[in-house]
């Protein structure tokens, strides 16, 4: 692949955001009505602009704002959320909101670009899970549950024994006829894996930077991902989580710790790309499962339905797409916010006007795309 | 069950005596993707020397958040995906390097516990080797390919002997034997 290729990273805010104080119609007064527990005050609140502000909690997002390099997305989510974090996810990676899908859109692009399965490193996801967006017959992926450094089976066997006992783990993994589709799905991950690991295993060899990375979970994988995409190993896709922004109790110093992580980490991470020359094919995409309902329960908020998602990066227009949806008890369903921008809108601009990929098939129809890339 | 529940007239021995003994229930052994609890402990239970509470433990209990499952703080309130979901190429790392690194230790009583009923039988040949690793970690059941892997490792050792001698490299090779064991794609199954 040519090293500028364009590239995504998925930052999933894990257990449903809560939107409404992610970015804040500070000026509506339904909001405050709706907020009296866990809403933001006037003196915490940074200005987008005259209707919307974010907590001083994300006060790194500003900056990109400013930049205009952060498009804010409003009301996005599906029709009948079901308000169930499970399905809600497998409606956000597979692109089914009728029915159980099996495949993940990311999966599909990752078809898309390399259907013979040449590069085993084409999607790296920081985590120890498997999201289903990365999941599609035949594309391998990349899981990196610690640091990169450690990345590979059998670290303890070490010298000219490695390469025997490798070798002999292959063959313990090679495809067997007859063997389910279990023990099958086990040899093709690992044989995957044995492939991928000398290759991943390069990428903190050759990172240098200046930057100072916060010392969290969340920076440590967007680190990682920064590594990887610096080492130029024909990665397309990351993707990463945080969480858990299932905040019904506690909100308050919940979210304000969830956000700072991820602000703070989105912030070291950008600034490594731009140190090495290489954020001008990056764009980021952070999502969540859903909302959360506009009336807070004294303590947090429980599951909603509409919510917001983030775009950011070199090549984004920043600014606001859509319309966050009417915080009138009447307009509400069933108590939330109901969407207006399906979330597969978001998804096709990115495809479309950022991957050069023809939308339709990977997110399963039509849809209109908000103008968020150059 | 329900029937047998309520013909014996509500007895959850009856019920129990009907589940131990049907085929469906034996037919489910090794059939299901161990849990990251489930290979953390079950390994430490192995191994033993964790039975009373001693510096490192907060460590040892990360394991199953590395494999995927942070206990105590799942992605969501409806907990995890399970079964082949566990399984990535990470987590697979995450669970082969555990298990081995732990029961490749000879001196853990569990470990140092196998070696010793091997050691008792004076020697082994590569198919007792492999036999009887096999049946002391489970006992295992695996593919004929895969004991066949096992078993040309083995063979490459010869026959092993803790006489003349020979104990350390016994020892060792025991060692060996186990973590190929664990590393196997049959023993990710319970």
């Amino acid at each position: 692949m040519a090293t500028n290729d364009p590239c995504v990273v998925v930052l999933q805010l894990t257990g449903g955001n809560d939107y409404l104080n992610t970015t804040i119609p500070y000026n509506n007064p339904l909001y405050r009505d709706n907020r009296p527990a866990v809403g933001i005050s006037d003196n915490n609140i940074i200005h987008l602009d005259k209707d919307y502000g974010i907590p001083n909690y994300m006060a790194p997002m500003k900056a990109f704002w400013d930049a205009n390099k952060l498009a804010v997305l409003h009301g996005v989510g599906f029709k009948d959320s079901p308000r169930s974090h499970f399905r809600a996810m497998d409606i956000w990676h597979t692109c089914e909101p009728e029915k159980v899908g099996t495949e993940g859109w990311l999966g599909r692009v990752a078809r898309e670009f390399d259907p013979n399965k040449e590069n085993v490193v084409q999607i790296v996801s920081m985590g120890p899970s498997l999201p289903r967006a990365l999941v599609c017959p035949g594309v391998p992926v990349a899981c990196v549950a610690g640091p990169l450094e450690r990345y590979g089976f059998l670290p303890q066997v070490q010298g000219n024994e490695r390469a025997h006992v490798l070798d002999r783990f292959a063959k313990m993994y090679s495809p067997a006829i007859g063997s389910g589709p279990v023990m099958d799905y086990l040899s093709e991950t690992a044989i995957d894996s044995l492939k991928g690991e000398d290759i991943i295993k390069v990428a903190p060899q050759k990172y240098t930077s200046s930057v100072q990375y916060p010392n969290t979970p969340m920076a440590r994988k967007l680190k990682g991902i920064a590594q990887t995409h610096i080492a130029d190993i024909g990665t397309r896709i990351f993707y990463c989580d945080h969480s858990t922004f299932d905040t019904h109790a506690g909100q308050n110093p919940g979210h304000g710790n969830l956000w700072s992580a991820v602000s703070q980490g989105v912030e070291a991470f950008m600034a490594d790309l731009r140190e090495h020359g290489k954020a001008d094919n990056v764009i980021m995409l952070l999502f969540s499962e859903f909302g959360r309902r506009v009336h807070d329960n004294g303590s947090g908020t429980d599951h909603g339905a509409g919510g917001g998602a983030f775009v950011l990066g070199e090549k984004v227009k920043g600014g606001h797409y859509g319309e966050m949806p009417s915080l009138n008890a009447e307009h509400l369903v069933q108590g939330d916010l109901n969407p207006n921008m399906d979330f597969r809108s978001v998804y096709s601009t990115i495809l479309d006007k950022w991957l050069g990929l023809n939308p339709a098939p990977i997110v399963n129809g039509t849809f209109e795309q908000p103008a968020f890339l150059n | 069950m329900v029937g047998v529940f309520r013909d014996s007239k509500f007895e959850i021995k009856e019920v129990l005596r009907h589940m131990f003994n049907a085929d469906w229930f034996k037919e489910a052994r090794f059939q299901h993707v161990k849990s990251p609890a489930e290979v953390v402990v079950g390994t430490l239970r192995l191994v033993g020397g964790h039975d009373l509470p001693k510096p490192g433990y907060g460590e040892l209990s990360m394991n199953t958040a590395y494999m995927g499952q942070d206990l105590l703080n799942p992605p969501s309130v409806e907990g995890w995906h399970t079964g082949k979901e566990w399984i990535n190429s990470g987590s697979l790392m995450a669970r082969i390097n555990f298990m081995a690194e732990k029961i490749g230790d000879v001196s853990a009583p569990g470990v140092s516990a196998i070696v010793n009923r091997l050691r008792a039988k004076g020697s082994l040949s590569p198919e007792q080797l492999v036999d009887n690793c096999l049946d002391l970690l489970g006992p295992v059941e695996v593919s004929a390919d895969t004991k066949q892997q096992l078993l040309s490792q083995a063979n490459e050792w010869g026959q092993i002997s803790w006489s003349n001698g020979g104990s350390d490299a016994a020892d060792q090779h025991v060692g060996q034997m186990l973590q190929l064991i664990v590393a196997t794609r049959e023993y990710q199954f319970a």
